[in-house]
């Protein structure tokens, strides 16, 4: 319950919200599912600006790229047969592994990528996947990859501002990997990695990504850098991962120390299993 | 404000806070087998089906429902097709069958999941079965006896028996 919730705003176009949500006048924020906000008591929130008439939670291909809205939700990617098609579908497996049914049917990506928890093991797998955002604020609309929407900081690279939509390039291979108390449970960690090569088996480009380490997911580039130009064979996917050198940080989950050697463990198997 | 809404079959146009939840809608109406767990969107026990889907009902704004359909326990019954008989749905049958219930808590919950389940995969396997249950929270059975009764349910649905009963709200 929001105690001092006014107005609830249904706009039918983006300039709508967008004014709505730089109003001089109320303390309107964005709703996508509500499930964080639902059951926050935030005193100074006075309008609800509803995302849910902008045509905002389709996943569709174009061209090259597949397109996803904003208010997608994590049991929607999850059933999705086009996101098969980009690394072997871990955006989906990450998607299935958020918390619950319950949630995973009414939480929106948006959502899932300013709040940017250090579980989110979506937003990990948008790193590694990679692809832009597109945001609209007051000045228009602006595109940003993934990588500088995390190295500004979701709540400076969405400031006043809505997301819109997620482009991703469909193609390459991927891996997945967490660690979780227990299945159901969110991630302690997690290493995904995506690949893509040319035909005769050379990395290209090489993603390697930790999630649940900090409060972001992060890019190893030693690790990366080990991989491109070379064909990934069980050899080299136990050099290259021998070390991650990564921040972490402890919790009641796991100490950062065992977070850290996890880290290497978790990215080995991951390329093991990508291995010719 | 006003929100209108399709509960349990029936329109209804109720007034609502705009920042209340639709758990608190549904109990300040009157219907109370929609249960207060958590209140932090972590137990399950307050799901229902928001257009088919089983959601929390404490991390859904009520305002934001305009046009849809929610049903909560208290609309999934079914008529028996020969005698016309209003009964239990068949995932409430087959918990009760399969002693899946003890304190009970939990349940409308969890026959919401199932019932969700179902209507969009008539055959479930079992693991697509405990994906589906994964977000409702039981502390008194190990969940081995709703997975049976769910897939129990499953072979009734598939029988023929059973038509959705008409609107009550
Ligand atoms: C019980 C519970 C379990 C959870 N489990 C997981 C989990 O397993 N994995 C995980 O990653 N996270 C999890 N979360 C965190 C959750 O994903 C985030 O709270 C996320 O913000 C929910 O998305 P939403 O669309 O429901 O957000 P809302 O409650 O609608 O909004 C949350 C915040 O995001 C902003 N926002 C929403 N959409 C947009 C947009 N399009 N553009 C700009 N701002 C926007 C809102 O203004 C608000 O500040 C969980 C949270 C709860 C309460």
């Amino acid at each position: 319950m929001l105690p001092n919730v006014r107005k609830f705003y249904r706009p039918t176009s983006l300039e709508e919200a967008v004014a709505l949500l730089n109003s001089e006048k109320e303390r309107n924020v964005v709703l996508g599912g509500g499930t964080q906000l639902a059951l926050s008591a935030h005193p100074g929130i006075e309008g609800l600006i509803d995302l849910g008439g902008l045509g905002l939670d389709k996943i569709e291909r174009r061209g090259e790229e597949i397109v996803i809205g904003a208010r997608a939700r994590p049991s929607d990617l999850f059933r999705s047969e086009l996101l098969r098609d980009v690394a072997d579908n871990i955006l989906a497996e990450a998607a299935g592994n958020y918390l619950a049914e319950v949630q995973r049917n009414r939480a929106s990506i948006g959502g899932i990528l300013i709040s940017c928890a250090a579980w989110a093991d979506i937003a990990a797998a948008l790193l590694a996947i990679g692809g832009r955002i597109t945001i609209a604020g007051k000045d228009g609309e602006k595109t940003m990859t993934v990588d500088e929407f995390y190295e500004a900081g979701p709540s400076k690279a969405a400031h006043r501002a809505i997301i819109t939509e997620l482009r991703i390039r469909a193609g390459g291979r991927g891996a997945y990997q967490r660690l979780a108390k227990t299945e159901t449970d969110i991630s302690i960690l997690s290493s995904l990695v995506r690949l893509d090569e040319e035909t005769d088996g050379t990395i290209r480009e090489a993603r390697v990504v930790i999630g649940g380490a900090t409060a972001l997911p992060v890019r190893v580039r030693e690790v990366e850098e080990k991989l491109r130009g070379k064909r990934l064979d069980p050899a080299l996917a136990e050099e290259a991962s021998r070390d991650c050198p990564i921040e972490t940080v402890g919790d009641f989950r796991a100490s950062a120390d065992y977070r850290r050697k996890m880290a290497a463990v978790l990215t080995k198997r991951a390329l093991a299993a990508l291995a010719k | 404000m006003k929100v209108q809404f399709t509960f349990n079959g029936s329109k209804v146009e109720w007034d609502v806070h705009p920042g209340e939840t639709l758990f608190e809608t549904i109990r300040r109406e009157g219907y109370y087998g929609t249960k207060r767990g958590c209140n932090t969107g972590d137990c399950g026990t307050c799901t229902v089906l928001i257009n088919g889907d089983p959601v929390n009902s404490c991390q859904v704004f009520t305002a934001s429902l305009e046009g849809s359909e929610v049903r909560t326990i208290e609309g999934v019954v079914y008529r028996d097709r020969k005698t016309g008989e209003v009964i239990r749905h068949p995932v409430q049958e087959k918990f009760v069958e399969a002693g899946a219930i003890q304190c009970g808590y939990c349940i409308p919950g969890m026959v919401l999941s199932a019932i969700g389940l179902l209507e969009k995969n008539p055959n479930p396997s079992e693991e697509e079965i405990r994906r589906a249950l994964d977000g409702n929270i039981c502390r008194c059975t190990g969940y081995v006896k709703q997975i049976e009764a769910v897939k129990e349910a499953a072979k009734a649905l598939a029988s023929g028996a059973y038509h959705p009963a008409p609107n009550r709200a």
